[in-house]
């Protein structure tokens, strides 16, 4: 029972760490706080739910899932840099177009995917192959896989020299450009990326839980800043590999606290519609937490201090 | 080598805080000039190399580097000609990446940026040969992140990243203003020889008149936007700080009484 639920919650995690690399990317890479993930995500499972409904094979809707998301990010992209939109608005318009964009592509607000209805998804198509390994624990043997190539190409592409660029222009815009660097190109590619990971989360998330959904996507940038900051509290890496994957432990750490107070907390009271808040309230404590420190440890030593001279 | 040309600057135009940063500024620079600026805050130093970098358009006038028009290209394009070093030591390298990813973003200036690994055996080795020759100690330190560096082993590091793929063009603002005495020597020195060695056209700003004369083979003055004094080759050799003020306040006397004539 907890070994299912814990399972269940890494599974979550898992998918949500592709999310969260994605979110790394323009909130840490580009120093650029990009909104449209909650516009992209819900895209990748509106786009991996319109294709299995038609019975287009269940893989192919993830790298149309990508490109889909990918587009998403350079719009936003396009309307920062040659526009000279502000990094917020920017995200936030793409996101309020995507919510258009995502229902037209599903022609309606919720699409089931059900084994019943006889859709198959990637899911589906993993739990039927047969193999010695109970699907149980497949589901997250795969999900790991997955996440674990993608974060290793990540660390790979952030050492190329275009990936340097993006990190540089992340890191000083203005020494970026004195060395060369065109940082409106080195944008662009960073929030493609991004936003194509992102909906790359979605549409797994869809075929996953069995539904896309038109509001899936609501706080979705909070949940994957919220698996960032979780897990640099929890690792505190230097290196590209070191952060990136404490991205992914952080969205682990965050699918099970969340899924923990849910589970556990309707003793307090907690309903499960208090999802979003919980989310909202962990990524208050974590952000406040080196403040909160701080003011703590000096009305430590003030009491201290009184003590000893009291 | 460089040639500039009716160059003007408005910051805030058309706003109650209008700025004419810069008024019809003309300059010519030699191939192996090194020209010292010196000029009161505001004077427009900062500006005028900005503008020669590309940080921002012109209003009015022409920029080019050895016969090109480079008025309309971009700053990353120009970036190609230009090494840059800037006054505060955070301004020119990146913290978070380390000093060997730092140079291999510099040796890429005006190529093409792909999906090739960045920081190479070959170049790492390349890296450290050029470094050993500085004698800073950098060498061993090319995997520490920027941000342990100290501010003048960054400005350092900046000065050698702005040279190291032999731009035409070197600009240099203010750039020991923010390091303590001993070390802003030292990076002076280094600046000398690197400038001595790689003979390129250098303009160096400085609040230091004394530095000013000393340095390079000519030295100009600016003042509110324009360039009001300009000196080089013996008639600098032979100067003082004390010529330089007198000359300085003579041509202030001069504009106080044109402007008094306005009046009138
Ligand atoms: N980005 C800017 N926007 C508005 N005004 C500016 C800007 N940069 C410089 N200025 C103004 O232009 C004038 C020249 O500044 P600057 O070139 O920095 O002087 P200096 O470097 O000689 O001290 C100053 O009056 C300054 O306030
Ligand atoms: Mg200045």
């Amino acid at each position: 029972m907890l070994a299912g639920f814990i399972l269940h919650s890494v599974e979550e995690g898992l998918l949500f760490g592709i999310l969260a690399l994605g979110v790394y990317i323009s909130f840490r890479v580009l120093n650029f706080p990009d909104l449209s993930v909650d516009g992209s995500y819900p895209l990748g499972a509106a786009i991996a739910g319109i294709m299995i409904v038609q019975g287009i094979n269940p893989f192919l809707t993830l790298p149309v899932a990508v490109l889909a998301g990918a587009l998403a990010g350079l719009l936003t992209g396009i309307l920062h840099t040659k526009l000279k939109i502000n990094p917020l608005l920017a995200g936030i318009l793409t996101m309020i177009c995507l919510y258009s964009i995502n229902l037209r592509i599903m022609d309606r607000p919720n699409i089931s995917l059900s084994p019943y209805l006889g859709h198959k998804t990637i899911i589906s198509i993993i739990k039927g192959l047969n193999l010695p390994l109970k699907s149980i624990y497949l589901i997250p043997l795969v999900f790991f896989l997955v996440v674990l190539v993608l974060k290793l190409l990540l660390d790979l592409f952030l050492h190329t020299q275009l990936g340097l660029a993006i990190r540089a222009t992340g890191d000083n815009e203005e020494m970026a450009r004195a060395e060369g660097v065109n940082t409106d190109t080195a944008k662009l590619v960073g929030l493609s990326l991004s936003n194509g990971l992102v909906a790359l989360a979605g549409a797994l998330f869809a075929q996953y839980q069995g539904f896309a959904d038109i509001g899936m996507g609501i706080g979705m940038i909070i949940a994957g800043l919220a698996s960032v900051i979780t897990g640099e509290a929890l690792i505190r890496g230097r290196t590209i590999s070191l952060i990136t994957m404490e991205v992914v432990v952080g969205a682990i750490a965050y699918r099970l606290a969340i899924a923990a107070a849910l589970k556990w907390g309707y003793n307090f009271g907690f309903k499960p519609t208090d999802l979003k808040l919980l989310t909202g309230l962990l990524v208050i404590i974590i952000l406040a937490f080196p403040i909160l420190r701080t003011k703590i440890k000096k009305r430590a030593t003030k009491l201290q201090k009184n003590i000893i001279r009291g | 080598m460089l040639k500039i040309r009716h160059l003007s600057k408005i910051f805030l135009r058309g706003s109650v805080n209008e700025n004419l940063a810069l008024r019809n500024i003309n300059l010519t620079v030699a191939h192996a000039d090194f020209v010292t600026i010196i000029g009161s805050n505001g004077a427009g130093k900062t500006t005028l190399l900005n503008l020669i970098s590309g940080v921002y358009p012109p209003e009015e006038g022409r920029i080019e580097i050895n016969g090109m028009d480079v008025t309309n290209l971009p700053e990353h394009k120009r970036a190609n000609f230009i090494g840059r070093v800037f006054q505060s030591p955070l301004q020119g390298t990146a913290s978070s990446l380390t000093l060997e990813e730092n140079l291999a973003i510099a040796v890429l200036r005006g190529k093409k940026r792909g999906l090739r690994l960045a920081v190479t055996r070959k170049k790492r080795e390349e890296f450290r040969e050029r470094l050993r020759a500085l004698g800073l100690g950098l060498e061993n330190r090319l995997q520490e992140r920027v941000g342990l560096l100290s501010g003048g082993q960054r400005q350092a590091l900046t000065i050698f990243m702005a040279v190291f793929t032999k731009p035409e063009l070197l600009l240099l603002d203010e750039h020991t203003a923010s390091l303590d005495p001993k070390t802003a020597r030292r990076i002076i020195s280094l600046t000398k020889k690197i400038v001595a060695e790689s003979r390129l056209a250098t303009l160096m700003v400085t609040h230091n008149m004394e530095q000013a004369l000393e340095l390079g083979n000519r030295t100009i003055v600016m003042e509110e936007g324009e360039i009001i004094f300009d000196v080089s080759g013996e008639d600098k050799k032979k100067m003082t700080v004390k010529d330089l003020l007198e000359n300085f306040s003579q041509i202030k006397k001069r504009e106080l009484v044109e402007d008094k004539m306005l009046l009138v």
